[in-house]
């Protein structure tokens, strides 16, 4: 199942809106690796008759038995293992079942501790969750922290499955401890609902129906207990359309396209919006698909826009409504939860993904940590693995968001680590941080401080360099538009200056970061020296003689980007020198493979 | 082996449909030829939903760009693909001491020392051959049939099926943006048409896709004309 249709099936906004979904629950199940949860999903799959018999076959077949009954029905969710591969960022795996009374969506996330952030990610739709506890274990930190979880995600009903109650004989004092104390436990986080029963995944007691071995306890089976449930309908957001534009399509030809995903609200031809950042506003021309137009697009569905009016608009901006448009703010508050063994680096940069947007962001304060057992704020330092916080946000760029409380997708982000290309963190916006603007004036003095090379380069991706391209000014062109086209902080100078003029702007442009392309006649050697002399190794001189414009520009390029590579990313000073020699060993080799 | 009609009715036929039809039809094994472009990613995409296992041809020449190989291994853990990396008999190294930097010299040699060779011999286990060719990306292109036989060296005739034949540039991106294909990042960067690293530039605004490759001087690398279509 593709990734996309599951996300446009299951879109949070659906709820309420289409009377066909209002029928359908979303849960998602927590637990540790033996605490038995792939065998609780495979009975609830096999006991509701939504197992094919090929499946089963297969499984009956298999030589690996980890459980004592006949059938592992653990197996049965293991086929989800290709799904779970999918995403790089969210590895959750969504399983489809229907009773003829209600259809059922589980969000599946594997089970070790360490994985709390796929139930962070996995769980961010879902209406209900089944916490898993080992009823010869008791309630333990993890069970207390996939309930928190579960609470800041918003889900609004918990349910304490208490597992393997056929090893402690079904004795109702065991199951009573562990209710009351999940009960207590669960009651300071806020839930609607709150609903303890005990089951057997491997025997069936309780999943699908009551079990006659647990005589003394009344309350419904797990799976009629789902079908009862009443999802909140305050689930689903009025705040007007939320449209992130993913891309823009622009193939030859006059046609212009943003391309994106309805995250709230219908849109219809014709229907007002405005484009942030740039706050101009216009209307809905056309909802096209690649096999025709549209007349509508709800919530979930991905479609490609064209506007009436021609727009600056790139990836990464958003198209809303006129009248509720979420916040514009680069400071924010959220509550972050840690999934990485490396700690978080206070004030350090990270890649923000929110939306259709990536940003660098860093964590600007620390407020307060969440200890699992107590539930209490405890100041912090530093986070740790698994650990829950507030924190305030800073990013390079504003972000367009919606509280997390009100929207769950507008309000949801992920941290990635820059280098390792991990995610490190989940976050859930609570808000923009208070006094955003004043604030950051007022605290100049201390909390800013000047833009530094570093800053710069972190900003472009690049640090200062001089290319110079002799009597090539079609190549210089060339050179300056694809790389200023990519991103890249480029200045062409093809005036002719003295030496000392020449050295000036050098100097000016190499302070601005910026990679500067002179386009002018062979350099006169004082001019040769003085670039040698500001830019050491990052000074580059093409005689261009060969090839077509095209492939002089295309050689000048690829040798910038190698450079890049090596140059780009790296945060810290002291590697610069080794990094250097590399590169001149690099551009040594490329020279020769050329000649 | 089913003799089997090719051209008319097919040319009508949605990219959908036709995947569909060839699947159901022909039972011999099939594969599809892949450079990571956008076009082979649309045509993965309609493929997998019915054979998450079917073959997924690289030619690993070597030459290919970083961010291809960055791409091509994303996408194979996040797709689960059965990638095959069909790569020549000799190394870039070996290559680049016997013959020179063929790219430059003679990009044509180099073409089918690192592509033809392997694919020709990469093909022989097949009966259906998919590709993401289009009759717009370039003037050599322009009679592509949706369905056509190819006769590989060894007599043996392959179904070479190109469900994207008639689709413009503008459907391959809605296709791939309504179904959350992420793209190649070089596609941002201005490139059109993707290959080799060293024979691949942006072409120049209004020019053919196609013309950023091999520096304009020629526009196959002979992958797509070896059989040309013969019986």
């Amino acid at each position: 199942m593709a990734t996309a249709n599951v996300q446009a099936y299951i879109a949070p906004s659906a709820v309420g809106v289409n009377p066909e979904t209002r029928n359908l629950l979303r849960f998602t199940t927590a637990g540790s690796v033996d605490d038995g949860k792939s065998t609780l999903i495979g009975r609830l799959l096999y006991d509701s008759q939504s197992v094919y018999e090929d499946q089963l076959a297969s499984v009956r077949s298999s030589r690996i038995n980890r459980s004592h009954g006949p059938v592992d029905f653990s197996l049965l969710t293991d086929g989800l293992r290709a799904e779970r591969e999918q995403g790089i960022t969210i590895d959750v795996a969504y399983r489809y079942f229907s009773t003829p009374r209600r259809k059922f969506i589980i969000a599946d996330t594997p089970g070790h501790e360490q994985y709390t952030r796929n139930m962070a990610t996995g769980a961010s739709t879902a209406q209900a969750a089944i916490v898993l506890v080992d009823a010869t274990k008791g309630v333990l930190p993890q069970s207390r922290r996939h309930a928190h979880i579960a609470s800041l995600l918003g889900i609004q009903h918990v349910v304490a499955a208490v597992n393997k109650m056929d090893l402690v004989n079904f004795d109702p004092a065991v199951f009573a401890n562990i209710a009351a104390e999940f009960q207590r436990m669960a009651e300071t986080l806020g839930f609607k609902s709150i609903y303890a029963l005990p089951i057997s995944a491997v025997d069936g007691d309780n999943v699908v129906r009551r079990s006659a071995r647990s005589s003394w306890f009344d309350g419904p089976a797990l799976l009629e207990y789902l079908e009862e449930l009443e999802p909140d309908a305050a689930a689903s957001h009025d705040g007007g359309v939320r449209f992130p534009v993913q891309y823009v399509i622009r193939p030859d030809g006059g046609f212009r396209g943003f391309a994106g995903q309805v995250i709230s609200g219908v849109l219809r031809p014709g229907t007002p919006v405005v484009a942030l950042p740039s706050g101009a506003t216009t209307r809905v021309r056309s909802i096209v698909t690649y096999d025709g137009e549209l007349e509508e697009a709800a919530a979930g569905s991905a479609v490609t826009l064209t506007l009436e009016n021609e727009l600056d608009i790139s990836r990464g901006d958003i198209l809303t409504s006129i009248e509720k448009q979420p916040h514009v703010s680069r400071r924010f508050k959220a509550t972050l939860v840690w999934m990485h063994a490396t700690p978080l680096e206070p004030g350090a940069y990270y890649l923000l993904k929110h939306t259709a947007r990536t940003v660098r962001a860093r964590v600007t304060k620390l407020d307060h940590r969440v200890d699992v057992n107590t539930f209490t704020q405890i100041p912090a330092a530093n986070l740790n693995m698994n650990d829950i916080a507030s924190v305030e946000l800073e990013s390079a760029l504003p972000l367009f968001f919606d509280p997390y409380r009100q929207q769950r997708s507008m309000g949801s982000f992920i941290l990635i680590d820059p280098l390792s290309h991990a995610t490190v963190a989940a976050g859930m916006i609570q808000g923009p941080a208070e006094q955003p603007d004043s604030s950051y004036v007022r605290g100049l003095e201390t909390t800013l401080a000047a833009v530094t090379a570093e800053d710069r380069r972190q900003r472009f991706g690049h640090g200062p360099a001089c290319v110079w391209i002799t009597a090539r000014p079609r190549v210089a062109e060339l050179v300056e538009r694809v790389l200023f086209d990519q991103g890249w902080h480029v200045q062409r100078i093809d005036q002719e200056l003295e030496t000392q003029e020449l050295a000036a702007v050098a100097r000016a442009f190499r302070n601005a970061g910026a990679v500067t392309v002179f386009s002018l006649p062979s350099p006169p050697a004082e001019a040769t020296n003085e670039l040698h002399e500001l830019f050491g190794a990052n000074a580059f001189f093409s005689s261009g003689d060969q090839g077509t414009d095209h492939e002089a520009a295309s050689d000048i390029i690829q040798q910038l980007r190698g450079w890049k590579e090596l140059h780009g990313q790296r945060s810290h000073g002291q590697e610069r020198h080794s990094q250097e020699n590399d590169w001149r060993d690099t551009a040594a080799r490329k020279r020769s493979e050329r000649q | 082996m089913t003799e089997f009609s090719v051209g008319e009715p097919r040319e009508a036929l949605s990219a959908v449909a036709l995947v569909t039809d060839i699947l159901k039809e022909h039972r011999g094994p099939a594969c599809l030829t892949c450079s990571f472009q956008l076009e082979d990613m649309v045509v993965l995409d309609l493929l997998r939903r019915q054979l998450p296992d079917i073959p997924v041809l690289f030619l690993e020449t070597g030459y290919h760009f970083t961010e291809t190989y960055a791409y091509r291994d994303r996408m194979t853990a996040q797709w689960n693909l059965n990638l095959i990396n069909v790569v020549p008999k000799e190394s870039v190294a070996s290559q680049e001491a016997q013959f020179g930097v063929l790219h430059r010299t003679d990009p044509g040699k180099c073409c089918q020392l690192r592509k033809v060779e392997p694919l020709l011999h990469a093909l022989q286990p097949y009966d259906v051959w998919f590709t993401g060719l289009r009759r717009e990306q370039s003037p050599s292109r322009k009679d592509l049939k949706s369905v056509e036989w190819h006769k590989l060296p060894t007599g043996k005739a392959v179904l070479k099926v190109n469900p994207l034949a008639m689709w413009e540039w503008k459907q391959v991106l809605l296709y791939a943006a309504e179904h959350h294909i992420e793209r190649l990042a070089l596609y941002d960067a201005g490139y059109r048409s993707i290959g080799c690293e060293p024979c691949t530039a942006v072409p120049l605004e209004g020019a053919d896709p196609r013309s950023g490759r091999w520096g304009g001087t020629k526009l196959e690398c002979g992958i797509h004309t070896f059989s040309n279509g013969s019986k």
